[in-house]
């Protein structure tokens, strides 16, 4: 599960990167040789929703996801691990809801054949079914945690560190 | 069904799942979802995963992840030791001395970055050690930088002004041309209270002279080069009209990793960890838009904006007196919750009430940006004392009582461009954009 959401991450920083790359190409070729080619917009958008979604489990992994933290200051250890227990099952229960509703979404685009209203025609069925992957990993990683918890292993990895932000 | 029923359900439902530290993003997701289904018994999914879809695939969001990846190329580059270089032989003359490095470090840091905490972090990083090793005073090295750190939010490009642009519809080249001279004026105002402090007080400032030649100045203004191309890349190409705001941060991570190569720290390894963290910092920002968009159009559907702000038009507050209430609202709320969750999460209800009030929408960004500010660094949670935390090891209250002069400028600052919108308005007004 780990090395999945690591390779989906690392997919999505590449997506991220290409967002940057087809950007600055429609600009230069704007510039330069007066072309315009209109898909650039329309694709990074897709890109960028691709990239928010496949990121979340890894997120999640590396504890990047903001939570409120009051409680854990104040309760006793044992307790802090019921409510982290409880916490980690809601979880899981809302990341699958999203999951399962993004998955009929892309569904739905797949079975009547959608595309885009834009020149390029896209079909909806690609950004729609790789945000509704990273929404199933993220809940699976979601499951992975309350596994963990339950196993008392560490949930969060810290082993790579990150600028706060 | 009675929307207040309604209200105090989500109300109470909020601070439950909040409160017991379930992810904030997925907290407001499950609030939505559970008030449509109580009160209005819909189908929930189908409404869910469109304006999920929606939301991360909005064109204007795409400047987002760019100006992140910007700012996570440049912190690992050597920019903020030549900042410091750069920066502090010019400040010799100043009462305070390099105390002010911090905030004018900070400002034209956040004239590149979109974020608070990376800019308290890539300045901090190298100022803080240099002014406790010259026997600075720590609160006020400590406090600057906690202060000046958030001004990463309001002066242009920033993050919160982007997403605040999406959510609100309002221009964000506009929202980045109204936060400047707010900006600005909150940097002198935290220069001059620095200035006050070391002459009230000199036993604050290490009395050794310094007396940095102009041959020393002079090699300073080509340390800040780095920094200087920068900014003129980013914030010129925009206002010269000829890039929209996530063109600019396109161009400004090219510029970002051609300062990195530069400066020969751009590797394999900065690549990786710059991608990784920009894609983590854009998935935890994306989840918590994404259920606050969901959550605000739940609201709307069962009529609790229209309730809150019926409710609110009863009491018959002056302009300035909802002000003043929404700024303790916010102040109180910003201590529990991160800023950006904070406004997201109440900008459906206050929106349309500061509207009716007679304010703008680019002038309350601007607001809304400066009261993030202040919970940035308000305890228990707030980013850039957490961020100082780690970068000195003093505890949070200690940390906390240092920012303290500087929260009070910036409700000093929320309340003058309240008093005086012109403050805010009148360059974006001056200036005719291009679309």
């Amino acid at each position: 599960m780990d090395s999945l959401s690591r390779i989906v991450a690392a997919a999505a920083a590449i997506v991220t990167v290409s967002i940057a790359v087809v950007i600055i190409s429609e600009i230069i070729a704007r510039s330069v040789f007066n072309y315009s080619f209109s898909f650039a917009w329309e694709y990074s958008a897709y890109a960028m929703g691709i990239a928010m979604f496949c990121g979340a489990a890894f997120t999640l992994r590396t504890g990047g996801h903001i939570r409120v933290s009051l409680l854990q200051s104040v309760l006793p250890d044992n307790a802090i691990y019921g409510v982290d227990i409880v916490c980690t099952v809601l979880g899981v229960c809302i990341s699958g809801i999203l999951a399962y509703s993004l998955s009929m979404l892309a569904w739905g685009s797949f079975i009547s054949g959608s595309t885009s209203p834009t020149i390029s025609a896209t079909p909806l069925i690609i950004p729609q079914g790789l945000i509704a992957l990273g929404a199933g990993l993220l809940a699976l990683q979601m499951l992975a945690r309350l596994i963990r918890l339950i196993i008392k292993e560490s949930p969060e990895d810290e082993s790579t560190s990150f600028q706060v932000e | 069904m009675d929307p207040f029923v309604v209200l105090i359900t989500v109300l109470v439902l909020l601070a439950l799942l909040l409160g017991s530290g379930v992810w904030v993003g997925l907290s407001l997701f499950a609030v939505a979802i559970t008030s449509l289904a109580l009160f209005r018994s819909m189908p929930v999914d189908k409404l869910l995963a469109q304006l999920t879809y929606n939301t991360v695939t909005t064109p204007e969001l795409v400047a987002l992840p760019m100006f992140i990846l910007m700012a996570e190329v440049l912190f690992h580059t050597r920019l903020s030791a030549s900042l410091f270089r750069g920066l502090s032989p010019w400040t010799s003359r100043l009462p305070g001395k390099m105390v002010h490095v911090n905030v004018i470090g900070c400002t034209l840091f956040a004239a590149i970055s979109g974020s608070s905490a990376a800019t308290a972090t890539t300045v901090g990083r190298i100022t803080l050690s240099e002014l406790f090793k010259r026997g600075y005073d720590k609160d006020l090295a400590i406090g600057s930088l906690a202060g000046a750190g958030t001004l990463g939010f309001l002066i242009p490009p920033s993050i919160i002004l982007i997403i605040y642009g999406v959510l609100s519809e309002t221009s964000i080249l506009k929202l980045f041309i109204a936060g400047i001279v707010p900006g600005l004026i909150l940097a002198l105002g935290f220069m001059g209270y620095l200035a006050i402090r070391a002459t009230l007080n000199p036993s604050l400032i290490p009395s050794e002279d310094i007396n940095p030649t102009w041959r020393d100045r002079l090699n300073g203004l080509v340390d800040l080069g780095p920094v200087v191309f920068l900014i003129l890349l980013v914030l010129g190409s925009m206002y010269a009209g000829f890039a929209s705001p996530s063109e600019a941060a396109a161009v400004g991570v090219l510029g970002a990793v051609l300062v990195s190569a530069a400066q020969k720290t751009l590797s394999w390894k900065t690549i990786r960890m710059a991608c990784l963290g920009a894609v983590r910092t854009t998935s935890m920002i994306a989840l918590i838009v994404a259920g606050a968009v969901f959550l605000s159009v739940a609201m709307g559907f069962l009529g609790v904006p229209r309730l809150i702000a019926g409710e609110i038009a009863a009491l018959e507050l002056s302009p300035l007196a909802l002000i003043l209430l929404l700024l303790v609202f916010y102040a109180i709320l910003g201590c529990v919750l991160d800023g950006l969750s904070a406004i997201v999460m109440t900008l459906p209800i206050t929106l349309p009430l500061i509207i009716s009030a007679g304010f703008e929408k680019i002038w309350f960004g601007v607001f809304v940006v400066i009261v993030v500010e202040m919970a940035q660094i308000t305890p228990p949670v707030g980013f850039n004392l957490f961020v100082i935390q780690g970068l000195t090891g003093e505890t949070i209250g200690r940390v906390a009582r240092a920012a303290l002069p500087f929260f009070i400028i910036m409700f000093i600052m929320a309340m003058l461009i309240a008093l005086v919108p012109d403050i805010v308005m009148f360059l974006p007004n001056a200036i005719k954009l291009r679309g």
